[in-house]
């Protein structure tokens, strides 16, 4: 007990005594942010068409969509270099538009999180959507409503719970994204360092306490994202018994 | 009215065999129920009709408008057919109260009107005091009222309903026969009901599809097919006893009589329409038309020795099967006067054998 005391003690006088950098939990809580809503909206999409609509190609959509989540973030990495380099159409198009490149940048970091956190979303929005009783929908169609209604009033509000804890999951792996960040958006510290980044070159530098204080804020978070999934999935909202 | 010619190949699943609907059907307006065993395609009837699943040929009308189409590419979306649907599962939106519910099958109605309708149909299908509540605190009859209520506020052409009597208790389903007699005189409808209890086909039905393994076996009014099974297969569908069969030993038309072999006894039955000396037919006899008596004396025509295996008393028939897989029903009060007697004839009255 005492010898955990004094771990703790330390802890806290590190923390307070050390100038340890917090851009990368900012950076990190931003990209992750950036990149959730997107990976949410795309997710509940497909997860909805993939569910509900039969045409022809659906399989294929299905294995594109699960693809990167077997991927080594290297190969993603790599094909991501490839599409978005300088020279590429992709890249130039997209220094049209913004006046920048985009790899190396903190927008790079938020395209390495999408990778992983779209299909992510998408596996979960499509169980969320199967366990919606098909009666319900099936009822509704007949009743002449419109495919975007029977989304919008019954399949959205009855997968509200599963999403919203999914979508928290997905902030979480966000937060985490380390390998096909590292390669395109690159370490830059106060920059592009994200905070696995950060724990990552600390480690490298032999910074033990700095690592330490990093790799206990990375756990923190994605301890508390946890709980909240947890809890949003067993809350009652309003419109949910 | 719907009329519908449909082919629908299903491809083998995990949980079941390749199935295969070849069905041609005229649904007249009024109350028309498919009957079938579990698995024989009433629901997918259903859910071809209401274009919720998509047939590989023919075509369907609903009320002289094309609705599907295959050789002509027409196939127009479940929302615009006008075939309401009610699923055998709870299809009541959970997360809405039961005047939500209402007011998502008025969408197209304008404001004031859709409140109007809804309040309306809630005191006419009794359901003014539990409007605020959601589908899951209520009653299975609640439900299927508020189902009923839903599906006729989107003032549909056809209501197609899968088991919707199923789980209901005896006086409930007597509730719901009553119901579905007021409710199809107020909306004109085709009304399209699946069961697998004959007797709501006999309590709620005009006409009666009788279906099995993806085909229509025999359509008609209720009493008629029960009365007149077409084949042995619609016979055995409708659970009818005292299927037997026998060979015709002679026809006479003049005296509208012939005289069928059943094992060792002869009968006597009336001339059979169609039929040739020599042909194996299936008899028909419904237990409440065989008759048991005491035996007493010489038998007589189309009489043979019976010995009773069991009886089953309900409040008022006995149900008495026979030794031979006979089976005879009789009024319960001239059983109790009889039942101590030991031995019996079965008599097979002349009018009563129908061939199949």
């Amino acid at each position: 007990m005492l010898a955990r005391l004094a771990i703790a003690e330390t802890i806290a006088y590190n923390c307070v005594s050390m100038a340890v950098d917090w851009f990368p939990l900012w950076l990190s809580l931003r990209v992750a942010a950036c990149a959730t809503v997107p990976a949410v909206l795309a997710g509940v999409g497909l997860g909805y068409v993939l569910v509900v609509r039969r045409f022809r190609g659906r399989e294929v959509l299905d294995d594109a969509v699960t693809l990167p989540l077997l991927l080594p973030p290297s190969v993603l990495a790599y094909y991501l270099l490839v599409l978005l380099a300088r020279d590429s159409a992709l890249g130039r198009l997209y220094e049209r538009i913004a006046g920048v490149p985009l790899l190396f940048t903190w927008q790079a970091a938020v395209l390495a999180a999408l990778l992983y956190s779209v299909p992510l979303m998408t596996r979960s929005a499509q169980s969320a959507f199967a366990g919606i009783e098909p009666a319900c929908l099936k009822s509704a169609r007949t009743l002449g409503a419109r495919e975007w209604r029977v989304f919008a009033r019954l399949a959205l509000p009855l997968a509200a719970r599963p999403l919203a804890a999914a979508s928290i999951l997905v902030f979480a792996r966000c937060l985490g994204e380390f390998g096909i960040t590292l390669m395109i958006a690159g370490n830059l510290p106060g920059q592009t360092q994200t905070l696995p980044l950060a724990v990552y070159e600390a480690v490298g530098k032999g910074q033990g306490q700095t690592a330490l204080l990093l790799a206990l804020a990375v756990s923190a978070l994605a301890l508390l994202c946890l709980v909240a999934a947890g809890r949003v999935s067993r809350v009652r909202f309003g419109l949910l018994k | 009215m719907i009329a519908a010619r449909l082919r629908k190949r299903l491809a083998a699943t995990v949980s079941s065999p390749p199935f295969l609907l070849e069905a041609e059907l005229e649904i007249a307006p009024g109350v028309t129920g498919l009957y079938g065993p579990a698995g024989a395609g009433k629901t997918l009837l259903l859910e071809l009709l209401a274009g919720l699943e998509k047939p590989d040929e023919g075509r369907i009308l609903v009320d002289d408008d094309l609705v599907f189409d295959a050789a002509a590419k027409v196939d127009r979306p479940a929302r615009v057919r006008g075939c309401a649907y009610l699923p055998a599962a709870n299809s009541l939106f959970p997360h809405m109260t039961l005047r939500e519910n209402l007011a998502f099958g008025a969408a197209g109605l304008p404001r004031l009107e859709k409140h109007r309708r809804v309040e309306q149909t809630l005191e006419r299908f009794d359901l003014g005091r539990l409007a605020g509540r959601r589908p899951t605190d209520i009653s299975q009859w609640d439900r299927l009222r508020c189902s009923l209520a839903r599906m006729l506020l989107s003032a549909p052409r056809a209501v197609l309903m899968d088991a919707p009597a199923a789980g209901l208790s005896g006086s409930e389903r007597r509730a719901f026969e009553s119901l579905l007699r007021e409710v199809r005189r107020e909306y004109s409808a085709a009304y399209v009901l699946t069961t697998r209890d004959l007797r709501d086909c006999s309590g709620m039905c005009d006409q009666v599809a009788v279906i099995s393994e993806g085909r229509i076996l025999q359509t008609g009014p209720p009493l008629s097919v029960m009365q007149s099974p077409a084949n042995l297969a619609v016979a055995r569908l409708l659970g009818m006893h005292n299927l037997l069969e026998a060979e015709i030993v002679s026809l006479d038309p003049q005296r509208n009589s012939s005289r069928l072999r059943l094992g060792e006894l002869e009968l006597a039955g009336p001339y059979f329409r169609g039929k040739l000396r020599g042909d194996r037919v299936w008899l028909c006899i419904a237990p409440h038309e065989l008759r048991l008596v005491p035996r007493s004396g010489r038998p007589g025509p189309n009489k043979a020795p019976a010995e009773i295996r069991r009886v089953t008393e309900a409040a008022d028939v006995a149900h008495i099967e026979l030794e031979g897989d006979l089976h005879v029903e009789m009024p319960r009060r001239d059983y109790e006067e009889r039942k101590h007697n030991r031995e019996w004839w079965v008599e097979f009255p002349s009018h009563t054998l129908r061939v199949m």
